[in-house]
């Protein structure tokens, strides 16, 4: 099903774009790190809306919506991998040799899904490192807060792999119409749905903004409903909720990979 | 070997449609081992289409196109006895020549250095980046690429073009080896005194359909229709023309001035008797070439559109 030969080609293929990925994840990270230590006495005196007063609670007020460049991150991984062969010509090399369709899509697949693991691995491992480092007088009365973090890392990686899927199915299907234009698009277009979705907060009843809230997948990641859950302030509600909302999309996504996987199929690839 | 068990390649009523445009319609061949197939045809008769389609790399509108029995589309391990190289040879761009042949003799469990004896005798550059590489030395990199499989079954698609002459000559001291262990070899080209010279038979496409099948020896020395014997004429009289008109056999042959050519399918004596003592200042028979006879049909082809 998974062709190690072909593996190995994608990791050596894309190590420079992962490398790049994730020079630009560790930069923003360590970015918005020091920012926070230049306006972390302003914080501390509280704003009247939110104390932020240790180093993960800021990273937990950034991470949700600044980390725009996760789900593009994602969508570009789902929606390039196998359109981009075909339209730049590869594909009458690649699909010429003894491998079945298949077992390059699964390949595909299995390397997106590793590939995404990896970075995110790499983030997880620098960011709570520099969060331990920089922020232990501040940990030190909360230990919790680094279990927050890695709540996080494992949410962050489920709002990834969900996007994954559903692009890799997307670009399953549209095969070599699938364009980095329109992986981008995605990735914004979650974004901004889910800006959309915070304005509502004024004008809807709270319980269906918390159901709205999870209809798009960057709030699989909310980092900020982690960080209150931690120091006790969340409601066991929103979980519920989340849950609710995850295993439709996550159902969603599965459909999507299927349908995209028969799709591609049946599709010319060269 | 049963004549069955010697087809390597069999395409029956093979038909392609991409939405509403022809790529190619009811073509059937076969290609068995041993033999070397030149596949003949004007840009966008159809040629790579088939090719693909035996491939499995497009789907097929209907018909059968079979590699040893098997569909390539279903059976992609089939693909492992296939070596094949494209006539756009397009590969990674960002990958050395080197690192590409070994990921394919990866995929054909083939061992790492296979490539190395064929890419020297084509004289191929294995350090550089293919984005680096002109078309003459991409498809050096496709002829390597295939060859180095040493599979039974070799296709390939126009792999001559743009190479120099004495990389041609040993491409084809490569293919003749090939032939002589057996091989089965689909060669898809534009250059006609190649299929002449290395192939054992022709089969010409043109717009989509297959319009000659046979041996290159009965195509030059045979005609379309079957059990005349065609020779290139080329006749001019010095004072006045004989009549030819109850000649037979004189339906390709033209009459301007003094000078009557073209492709004489009659009884030569017939021709001969009527020429008598008329006197010539010019006067040739020649079997036909292949050149001349690919370019009647595609000739038939623009009279037909007329």
């Amino acid at each position: 099903m998974i062709n190690k030969q072909l593996l190995k080609k994608e990791f050596k293929q894309a190590k420079t774009m992962l490398t790049i990925w994730s020079i630009v994840i560790f930069s923003l990270s360590i970015l918005f790190m020091l920012i926070f230590f230049a306006v972390r006495n302003n914080l501390k005196q509280g704003n009247g809306i939110v104390l932020i007063d240790s180093s993960a609670d800021w990273f937990a007020a950034i991470a949700k919506n600044l980390y725009l460049i996760w789900p593009i991150f994602a969508s570009i991984l789902g929606i390039t991998l196998l359109g981009k062969e075909v339209r730049e010509q590869y594909g009458e090399y690649l699909y010429s040799m003894p491998l079945s369709r298949q077992t390059v899509w699964a390949t595909k697949m299995c390397f997106g899904v590793l590939a995404i693991l990896i970075v995110n691995l790499l983030f997880a491992v620098v960011m709570t490192g520099m969060t331990i480092v920089v922020g232990v007088p501040d940990l030190l009365p909360n230990g919790s807060q680094i279990g927050g973090m890695f709540m996080y890392f494992g949410l962050n990686i489920v709002m990834q792999l969900v996007i994954f899927l559903f692009c890799f199915g997307l670009g399953s299907a549209l095969n070599k119409r699938a364009s980095l234009g329109l992986s981008i698009a995605i990735g914004i277009g979650f974004f901004v749905v889910n800006i959309i979705i915070g304005v509502l907060k004024a004008f809807v009843d709270p319980t269906l903004y918390d159901i709205l809230t999870y209809l798009c997948p960057l709030n699989f990641a909310d980092s900020m409903l982690i960080m209150s859950f931690v120091n006790g302030k969340a409601t066991v509600n929103e979980f519920a909720i989340y849950t609710l909302i995850a295993v439709p999309w996550i159902l969603l996504c599965f459909g999507l990979t299927w349908w995209g996987r028969r799709k591609f199929m049946l599709s010319d690839l060269a | 070997m049963t004549n069955a068990e010697n087809i390597a390649i069999q395409i029956k009523e093979l038909k392609k449609y991409y939405g509403t445009f022809k790529g190619c319609e009811d073509v059937s061949f076969d290609v068995n081992f041993g033999e070397v197939v030149g596949f003949v045809g004007p840009n966008g008769a159809g040629k790579s289409t088939v090719i693909k389609a035996l491939l499995g790399l497009i789907i097929k509108t209907s018909g059968t196109a079979t590699i040893l029995g098997e569909d390539a589309n279903i059976r992609a391990d089939i693909r492992q006895r296939v070596g094949y190289a494209s006539s756009d040879s397009i590969f990674y761009k960002n990958m050395r020549v080197k690192n590409l042949l070994e990921f394919t003799a990866a995929v054909y469990g083939k061992g790492a250095d296979t490539y190395a004896k064929y890419a020297k005798r084509l004289d191929l550059d294995l350090n550089k980046r293919i984005d680096q590489l002109s078309l003459g030395n991409r498809k050096k990199v496709s002829i390597v690429n295939s060859l180095m499989t040493e599979a039974d079954i070799l296709i390939l698609d126009e792999p001559t073009n743009g190479l120099d002459p004495l990389v041609q000559k040993e491409f084809y001291a490569m293919i003749s080896e090939s032939k002589k262990r057996g091989a089965a070899i689909l060669l898809s080209t534009h250059i006609l005194a190649d299929v002449q010279s290395y192939c054992d038979r022709a089969v010409i496409i043109k717009d989509g359909l297959i319009v000659a099948d046979s041996t290159v020896q009965s195509l030059v020395s045979g005609s379309k229709e079957s059990g005349k014997v065609v020779k290139d004429v080329l006749i001019v009289f010095e004072n006045s023309m004989p009549d030819f008109s109850d000649v037979s056999g004189m339906e390709n042959m033209t009459m301007d001035g003094l000078t009557l050519k073209g492709h004489f399918s009659g009884n030569m004596s017939d021709l001969l008797g009527r020429i008598g003592s008329a006197s010539m200042s010019q006067f040739s028979v020649s079997d036909l070439n292949l050149d001349s006879i690919v370019h009647d049909y595609y000739d038939a082809e623009k009279i037909g559109k007329q």
